[in-house]
């Protein structure tokens, strides 16, 4: 296995991944422009995940997990963080070793650390989502998550996508030897850490998390965009109702932050959006199908 | 004699969980050798249990290399019914020929009784281990235990994880064959990160040396396993020895196939969290080895378990101690936090928490547990102040930080932090022992708040969730009930406390009937009894008893009134059956409870007469009987059954005399019915410990 140079910054690490899923045959594309928890609710993945599509991509999603913010104070948590997301639609028989090989483009030397692919399914009850996997390990740290999806939407994955998602942080810390995110070199020219970036922004962030959201506003807006959500699927739309579906999500964990939400309610609150989201795969399904399903034909011709 | 050499199976595949793998491979060769069994062929069957993460392999020693030969022999119709006078075959014989396959020429005759008959008889040769064996296999892999299949690519198989290469070779040949969409070959691959080319297998026999030699991988699990507990006991032996749990070393023995053992250490200011916390750390989040000093105290190392050899060995080190750091950190963080509130403000939050859906909250079940303790403390004549308190706060530390993280030390940190808050240390060491026995052969609480909370805990849930019909079925347990009965009854026995289970559970149901959860099912006595039963069958069985003491113990008074003394009349009747009059006692007992159940119409109500006796035996026996209801019912006060049964034991020369001698049902209506009387005196004697007749002695 060849082993490239150490990227030396955050920015830097990106761009080998980048440059390195572009040349199996991904599309690098953008993250998506609202609030997620995870690179898994980007259309890019939750959608098309869903039906017999091929798909091939890679991009870097910033994600947002409010009851994660630790005011800046904690060197491994923080309410805003990035993934890079790669999804294999349907996944490659060699999908380990493509993502093997991309750790060693990241300067890694598979045979001087101890990687590991540890058992560890995923399971997203709003999302009617599941998958098979693991996290993978590096000397005893996650620094990503494996997942052969198997479900989406409540509806078999035919083929399976296999998603692989970096914890980009956790990386940059060890290519740089590190013990803080907030300490991450991330580029060198000019000088800019990690931390002279976001470390404002994890504290006023966690304030407003914890203490300044507003709670019945955001009541109301969950409620508006399950309504609202409902109303587009009544109308054939299911793109826009999925976005209502991510903002409902939002409003949900910003709820968890302000623990506005009892233990019970909590579970009602997740079949909701679950509703909502199985509704949403079909009539994508259904979209795609009436189209179609293009990329199909793309792919054979 | 027929030819044999060994059978390869590998399936490789990517990386298995590791907790399912043992089972796994042992399904596996278990089902290839029954297989092979039903297909006629002979094996040797050792018990090397071969398995990595990345394959699952099985070895058979010596396996024949062909079926043996069938010999095919049909009977048709008598010869003399087969043809026409011309000799031209009846439909008779062309239809059995056709049958058999063969034109009626072809066809034998045989001498029978009846006469002579078409016979037909061929010898079907053995079919050849390379044409059996891929279905084997394919049948066995159909059987194994996957606990969730998966998909993957575009394929339309499954398997527990996706697969890579299928090796079948019989000796040093390819089995070819198309297994999980594989085409059999010789060929693995090895070690991840050592070996990127193919290997290429010789032979059967030399697959696990091939691996070991040039693949970087140790095959055997049991091998690998060995090597780890060496390799863990050599990289502490300067400091002090490791803390092996088995289950981890089986699970860090599952996902390594290239061990190696690594000393690392951890700041001794973490020293200071309690020291379940630090091992909870180390083995459940990153599935190290804690190493402790010569008095047993914990020391600021742990031991990681590589599955690589690198050139230097202070980079995975160093990984792993920052990892440890991030984890203890936090722990440090949650401790420190807990740290800052008594458990009791916790006790409001409890209502936020569901317990069960028609059970109510954390605080329904504490305000339940408060009563009900109080009720088992009064019982028992336990000091009810400590009780009550410790119910109170039994389930605060669930909200506390340290819990969240890590749900296995529930009670456990209960214990520290009541501490911490100066509550009595009664309370403080009931909060951990409430959740004692966690598995079968757990210790029990030690303390008399502990064994009250600790029985409450369990008789609310099993009452609730039995009241809700939420009763477990097959392997289906989600509330783990049957561990719940399970530990019950080991508290109840083993620490000899004299409850009433019957009132106990009819005192938990009102409890609940006068709460805001009262439960819909009626009369759940009858099932919970049942079930609780079922667990006791388990207990008596791991305790040396028999299954007929068992059953002859639960003839005699009823069970559930006081578990204790159920013991003590179990442990009576083991004793009783060792002893020379047993065998004679026990079919005594049987005959007359034949009799009895023969001639029920009311003779319980009879008394014998002594002036109804008219043979020697009987008065005899009658005699004896008396002499026994006095010294009987002394025992029976001192609750000493053996001694009952020791005494009763006496009985055998007179009993067996009586029923040489005397003919129960005599003409005379009054003289049988006072025999009879006096057999249901006999028998009462009996029942006070058990039903005698039901043991078996001699029997086998």
């Amino acid at each position: 296995m060849f082993t490239s140079k150490k990227p030396q910054t955050f920015q830097d690490m990106i761009l080998a991944l980048q440059t390195y899923w572009a040349k199996q045959g991904c599309m690098i594309t953008q993250p998506l422009d609202m609030p997620v928890g995870a690179g898994t609710f980007h259309p890019s993945t939750f959608l098309r995940a869903i039906g017999p599509e091929p798909w091939r991509t890679a991009f870097v999603q910033p994600c947002r997990r409010p009851t994660d913010g630790r005011y800046g104070d904690n060197p491994n948590r923080a309410q805003h963080y990035y993934q890079f997301q790669v999804i294999l639609k349907p996944s490659p028989d060699d999908i380990q070793a493509l993502y093997l090989h991309s750790i060693s483009a990241l300067g890694i030397d598979p045979k001087q650390c101890d990687i590991r692919f540890m058992e560890d399914n995923w399971e997203s009850p709003t999302l009617g989502a599941w998958g098979l996997g693991w996290e993978v390990c590096l000397d005893g740290m996650e620094i990503s998550q494996f997942t052969y999806f198997q479900q989406v939407g409540g509806l078999d994955c035919k083929p399976v996508t296999g998603e692989l998602t970096y914890g980009l942080e956790r990386i940059a810390m060890y290519l740089q030897n590190v013990d803080s995110m907030f300490d991450i070199l991330w580029s060198h020219t000019p000088r800019v850490t990690y931390g002279d970036i976001f470390k404002q922004n994890e504290i006023e962030m966690s304030a407003y998390n914890f203490e300044y959201a507003d709670v019945n506003a955001l009541l109301k807006q969950f409620d508006t965009d399950e309504l609202q959500c409902k109303t587009l699927l009544e109308n054939k739309l299911p793109l826009p109702a999925y976005e209502m579906i991510l903002n409902a999500s939002h409003a949900f964990n910003l709820l968890d932050a302000r623990h506005a939400i009892s233990v019970t309610e909590r579970q009602q609150y997740m079949l909701r959006i679950r509703a909502l989201a199985k509704a949403v795969a079909e009539q994508y399904y259904t979209s795609r199908e009436t189209l179609g399903f293009p990329l199909l034909k793309k792919d054979t011709a | 004699m027929t030819k044999k050499a060994d059978l390869l199976l590998e399936i490789l595949t990517e990386e298995l969980p590791p907790k399912n793998l043992t089972r796994l491979a042992m399904s596996l060769k278990e089902s290839i050798a029954e297989g092979l069994k039903t297909s006629g062929f002979e094996y040797e069957l050792d018990d090397a249990l071969l398995a990595t993460p990345r394959r699952l392999v099985v070895i058979l020693n010596n396996v024949t290399a062909k079926q043996p030969d069938q010999v095919i022999e049909r009977k048709g119709p008598l010869s003399s019914i087969s043809f026409f006078p011309d000799g031209a075959p009846k439909p008779q014989a062309t239809g059995f020929a056709k049958s058999c396959d063969v034109s009626v020429e072809q066809l034998e005759r045989l001498d029978t009784p009846k006469g002579e008959c078409l016979y037909f008889k061929k010898t079907e040769p053995g079919k050849s281990i390379f044409d059996c064996l891929p279905d084997i296999v394919t049948e066995a892999i159909k059987k194994l235990p996957i606990k969730k299949q998966m998909r993957w690519g575009d394929h339309d198989i499954t398997f527990e994880r996706p697969v890579h290469g299928i090796i079948l070779m019989y000796g040093r040949k390819i089995v070819p064959g198309i297994i999980l969409e594989k085409t059999t070959s010789n060929k693995t691959q090895g070690h991840r990160f050592y070996n990127t080319s193919p290997i290429t297998i010789s032979s059967a026999k030399a697959y696990i040396k091939t691996l070991k030699k040039y693949a970087h991988v140790y095959v055997d699990f049991n091998e690998r396993k060995n090597i780890i507990r060496t390799q863990t006991i050599h990289a502490a032996q300067r400091i002090g020895s490791p803390v092996i749990n088995d289950a981890l070393l089986d699970e860090v023995t599952a996902s390594t196939e290239w061990p190696m053992a690594l000393l690392a250490k951890f700041s001794n200011d973490f020293l200071s969290l309690p020291k379940e916390v630090l091992i909870a750390s180390m083995e459940k989040h990153q599935r190290c080895f804690p190493v402790v000093d010569q008095s047993n105290q914990l020391l600021p190392n742990f031991i990681a378990i590589a599955n690589i050899k690198p050139y230097r060995t202070k980079y995975i080190i160093s990984g792993n101690e920052r990892v440890m750091r991030a984890r203890l950190s936090d722990a440090k963080f949650f401790y420190e936090t807990d740290l800052k509130h008594p458990l009791n403000i916790y006790i409001d939050q409890l209502g936020h928490v569901v317990f069960q859906k028609q059970l109510g909250t954390l605080l329904n079940k504490t305000q339940r547990l408060q009563k009900l303790s109080g009720y088992i403390a009064k019982q028992l004549h336990f000091k009810i102040t400590d009780i009550e308190r410790a119910a109170l706060l039994s389930k605060t530390d669930l909200m506390t930080s340290m819990v969240g993280e890590f749900p296995e030390l529930q009670g456990i940190m209960g214990e520290y932090y009541a501490r911490h808050d100066n509550e009595p240390e009664t309370v403080a060491i009931a909060l951990k022992e409430q959740y004692m026995p966690r598995f079968a052969t757990d210790d029990l609480p030690q303390t008399a708040t502990g064994q009250a909370l600790a029985i409450a805990d369990r008789i609310d849930t099993l009452v609730g969730m039995f009241g809700i019909n939420q009763i477990p079925t097959g392997t289906k347990d989600p509330f783990a009930l049957r561990r719940a009965a399970f530990g019950l009854i080991r508290i109840m026995i083993e620490h000899e406390l004299h409850l009433n289970l019957n009132e106990l559970i009819k005192e938990t149901y009102n409890i609940y009937k006068h709460s805001d959860h009262p439960l819909p099912k009626e009369h759940l006595g009858v099932t919970l009894g049942t079930f609780i039963l079922d667990r006791l069958a388990t207990w008596v069985g791991q305790n040396g008893f028999t299954l007929d003491q068992y059953h002859a113990t639960l003839g005699g008074p009823i069970w559930h009134e006081d578990l204790v003394l159920f013991h003590a009349r179990l442990k009576a009747v083991q004793h009783f059956a060792t002893l020379p009059e047993a065998e004679s006692l026990a079919a005594a007992n049987k005959r007359v409870k034949n009799i009895l159940i023969k001639n029920e119409a009311g003779i319980l109500k009879h008394v014998f007469k002594m002036d109804l006796l008219k043979e020697s035996a009987e008065i005899q026996l009658a005699r004896d009987i008396s002499k026994r209801i006095e010294t009987v019912a002394a025992f029976e006060k001192n609750c000493d059954y053996t001694g009952l049964l020791i005494d009763l034991a006496q009985l055998r020369d007179p009993v067996d005399r009586f029923f040489e001698t005397v003919m129960v049902m005599d003409e005379d209506p009054k003289l049988q019915q006072n025999r009879l009387a006096l057999l249901v005196k006999l028998r009462e004697l009996f029942l006070k410990v058990a039903d005698i007749s039901l043991l078996q002695i001699g029997a086998s």
